[in-house]
């Protein structure tokens, strides 16, 4: 197995002691940084995800896949950065209005940053002018939002009415996610992008970079 | 059919079969009662499909309306159909509204604090689950997770688990109309001990939960008739009917 399989496996198995060991060593052998990162990490996360989409690993295998890769992260960026490699966009995120959790939400994050998103984690609670703001001084390209109880999930149309009222809408993409959520409800509310789990999260914030770019 | 009196089938959670028990013996019509288990809202599309088989299985000879002790319960009512009769439920986000009677009043608690962990006796004397999400894992305790994950992930596992209760900040409990036996309220107290929540209590009002069995569907319910489906409404009508042909 190459340097970069063996981090690739040890992202898959949530080992983030291995994770950042092998890291470690494939830096010190010579290898590109941002391979590591595309290869081994974002390759291996793609791989966790779709485990969970056909069944075999559950959220605690995600989230134990996602710390391995966080704790990873916090070795790799230093390198990332000293050799010039780009960030994939920039993403204001956070738990709506009224609700309090943010399992979900976290796990999103962890997934973003590992695929080379900048993402500015507003916490739970988010009133939807606390979106806006960070949207307009952080020069964000995308706003994802979550939610967990049918209660607070319309708050996230709030979010939208306020960017538009802001004069903003059309300079970001919003994505939405969480348990109650569904495509139907994304398009009432007038959202660009649904994810139904952590795993494609982070593929759908690609997308609605590039749109936003198109 | 006695020609007299309405028959319904109330199809309810077992966290609210208290309130339905007492509702039905007290309602005007006939009311046949099955519950079921609590906590299959975990998984949404499962609780639709226990929900439709039982309501694709009432006999319309025998049955005036199928009676939904449930609410919007995190999506998993929306997109249930009614067959042969007519459908009928609260127009309600969980079952904490049925339990204290009201959508207002649920609205002013939540509106005071959205980070409430409500316990009722139902949920103490029927609960098999645990007491709160556990990420899809059996709650068989830490040393489950320690076999499955190792020790250091099932530390950060477990710290992610219960998580939710630095972000609450109460726990109400809420009184039924009977005596409240002493050792219910005990074992509330003891959670709110563990989790740093402060322990409040509320009385139940059954209002809501009479007038569904009793037939008196005012604008709070959602009467869907045989054919078309319940939906997920606005944030004013919480769900609704859509009218589609059978499928």
């Amino acid at each position: 197995m190459t340097e970069i399989e063996l981090v690739r496996e040890a992202v898959i198995d949530g080992d983030a002691r291995v994770t950042v060991a092998q890291i470690e060593a494939a830096l010190a052998g010579g290898v590109d940084p941002e391979l590591i990162l595309r290869e081994g990490l974002i390759s291996g996360m793609r791989e966790v995800g779709e485990l969970y989409e056909s069944g075999e690993y559950f959220v605690p295998e995600m989230l134990i896949s996602a710390r391995a890769m966080s704790a990873a992260l916090v070795v790799l960026r230093p390198r990332l950065a000293s050799e010039g490699v780009e960030s994939s966009g920039k993403v204001v995120i956070g738990t709506v209005q009224g609700d309090l959790h943010d399992i979900g939400k976290s796990l999103v994050v962890m997934m973003l940053e590992g695929a080379g998103f900048d993402v500015i984690d507003l916490g739970i609670d988010v009133p939807p002018e606390k979106f806006v703001e960070a949207v307009r001084s952080e020069g964000a390209q995308v706003v994802a939002l979550s939610a967990l109880l049918t209660t607070t999930m319309m708050n996230m149309g709030k979010v939208v009415e306020a960017l538009d009222a802001a004069g903003i809408r059309d300079q970001v993409k919003v994505m939405i996610g969480g348990a109650p959520i569904s495509q139907s409800f994304a398009d009432q509310i007038g959202a660009d992008g649904y994810s139904s789990d952590a795993a494609s999260a982070s593929a759908l914030a690609g997308r609605l970079v590039s749109a936003l770019g198109a | 059919m006695n020609g007299r009196l309405a028959q319904y089938r109330v199809l309810s959670c077992a966290s609210l079969a208290r309130a339905v028990y007492a509702a039905a013996a007290t309602s005007t019509a006939v009311v046949t009662v099955e519950v079921l288990a609590q906590g299959l809202h975990d998984q949404p599309g499962r609780l639709r499909s226990v929900l439709q088989d039982r309501i694709d299985a009432t006999d319309p000879d025998e049955v005036d309306a199928v009676l939904l002790a449930y609410a919007l319960c995190g999506g998993a009512t929306a997109g249930l159909r009614a067959r042969n009769v007519p459908l009928v439920m609260a127009r309600a986000h969980d079952c904490i509204t049925l339990h204290l009677g009201s959508r207002e009043r649920y609205d002013r608690e939540f509106a005071a604090c959205p980070g409430t962990y409500w316990m009722s006796r139902d949920f103490l004397e029927r609960n098999r689950r645990g007491d709160v999400a556990t990420l899809g894992v059996s709650p068989q305790g830490h040393q489950d997770l320690v076999d499955r994950y190792g020790a250091e992930n099932a530390a950060y596992l477990s710290e992610v688990m219960q998580g939710w209760a630095a972000n609450y900040e109460r726990l109400v409990y809420l009184e039924g109309a009977g005596a409240e036996p002493e050792e219910y309220r005990a074992e509330a107290h003891s959670k709110a001990e563990r989790w740093g929540l402060e322990i409040q209590t509320r009385s139940s009002d059954h209002r809501l939960m009479e007038g569904l069995l009793s037939g008196d569907w005012g604008p709070e319910f959602l009467v869907v008739a045989p054919g078309n489906q319940v939906r997920l409404g606005s944030a004013e009508s919480i769900v609704c009917e859509q009218k589609e042909s059978m499928t």
